[in-house]
C-alpha cells in the first residue's frame, strides 16, 4: 500500500482523536463509545497496513541486534496491539448496542468488565510511550503540513514584495 | 503480499489474542480476584454468577459534555505526562552517550 507522510499524519491524528473520544465514554455516551471503538479497530488495521514494510523488516531482524530503538518500538507496538485487542474484545463482550444489533445475547460475568477497565487503562499508558517514541517524526510532520502552511497564511507580505507586485500590476496595464 | 491477505493476517492475530484472553477469563479466577479489590461493595457477581450486571460501570453512562471533557482532559494529561517522562529518559540517555563518546575517542 503506497503511503505518504501526509496520509500517515491524517490517519494518526484521526486515530488519536477517536482514541481520546473512546477513552472518555461520558463524552459520547455508551452507544457511540461502542461503535466508535469498532471504527477504531478498522482504522488500526489500515494503520498497520501503512506500516507493513517496517513490521516485516523489524520482525525479520528482531533477534539479530542486541539493542536498538526499533526493537523497543516493536515491543511497545506489540503490547499496544495486545492491549487494544483485549480492550475491544472485552468491550464487545459487555457491549449493549453492538450485540443487540447483531441479535446476540451473552450472559457474561463481571470479570469482563474488570478486564475491560484494566486493558483500557494500560492502553492509555502504552499509547503515551508509543507517542513519545514517535515524537520527533510527529513534530516534523506537524511542522511541515500544519504549522508552516497555517503560519504562511497569516504572514504579511514584505514592503519590498508589495512594491514589486505593484510595479508588475502597472506594467500589465 | 496482497492487501486482503495482510488484513486477514492482522485479524487472525487479533482473534488469537482475543481467544487467549477468553480462555484466561473463563477458565481462571485471575480477573474475578481482581474485581474484588477494584469494586469494593459491588453487587456481588462472582465468576460463577452471570448476570446483566456485568454491563456495569461506565457502560451504563449517558453522555455529559462537561464530564466527558473532563475525562478527555484527564486522558490527555496522562498521555502528556508519560510522553514527557519517556522524552526525559531519552534525553538523559543521549546525554550520557555524548559524555562517553569523547572519552572513547581520546583513549
Amino acid at each position: 500500500m503506497s503511503t505518504s507522510t501526509k496520509n500517515n499524519l491524517i490517519l494518526d491524528i484521526t486515530i488519536f482523536a477517536a482514541f481520546l473520544a473512546i477513552a472518555s465514554p461520558k463524552l459520547t455516551g455508551n452507544t457511540i463509545h461502542e461503535w466508535l471503538a469498532l471504527a477504531l479497530a478498522a482504522a488500526i488495521v489500515v494503520h498497520l497496513l501503512f506500516h507493513w514494510k517496517w513490521i516485516v523488516t523489524i520482525s525479520k531482524e528482531f533477534f539479530r541486534k542486541l539493542f536498538h530503538q526499533s526493537r523497543l518500538n516493536y515491543v511497545i507496538n506489540i503490547l499496544l496491539f495486545v492491549m487494544m485487542t483485549a480492550s475491544m474484545f472485552s468491550g464487545l463482550m459487555i457491549s449493549k448496542s453492538i450485540l443487540e444489533t447483531l441479535g446476540i445475547h451473552l450472559n457474561v460475568g463481571r470479570s469482563w468488565q474488570v478486564l475491560h477497565n484494566l486493558t483500557s487503562d494500560l492502553s492509555v499508558v502504552i499509547l503515551g510511550i508509543h507517542f513519545a517514541l514517535h515524537f520527533k517524526w510527529l513534530l516534523s510532520a506537524l511542522k511541515r503540513y500544519l504549522i508552516t502552511p497555517v503560519s504562511q497564511l497569516f504572514k504579511r507580505p514584505r514592503a519590498g514584495a508589495l512594491a514589486v507586485q505593484s510595479i508588475r500590476i502597472k506594467k500589465e496595464y | 503480499m496482497n492487501a486482503i491477505l495482510k488484513i486477514l493476517l492482522i485479524l487472525l492475530i487479533g482473534v488469537l489474542i482475543a481467544g487467549a484472553f477468553y480462555l484466561t477469563v473463563e477458565n481462571t479466577s485471575l480477573f474475578s480476584n481482581l474485581e474484588g479489590s477494584s469494586h469494593e461493595g459491588g453487587d456481588g457477581f462472582g465468576k460463577g454468577q452471570r448476570s446483566e450486571g456485568a454491563r456495569g460501570d461506565h457502560h451504563n453512562e449517558e453522555a455529559s459534555l462537561s464530564q466527558g471533557l473532563a475525562q478527555v482532559g484527564g486522558s490527555l494529561l496522562k498521555i502528556s505526562g508519560i510522553t514527557l517522562v519517556v522524552l526525559a529518559i531519552q534525553f538523559i540517555f543521549a546525554r550520557l552517550k555524548k559524555l562517553r563518546m569523547p572519552k572513547a575517542s581520546v583513549a
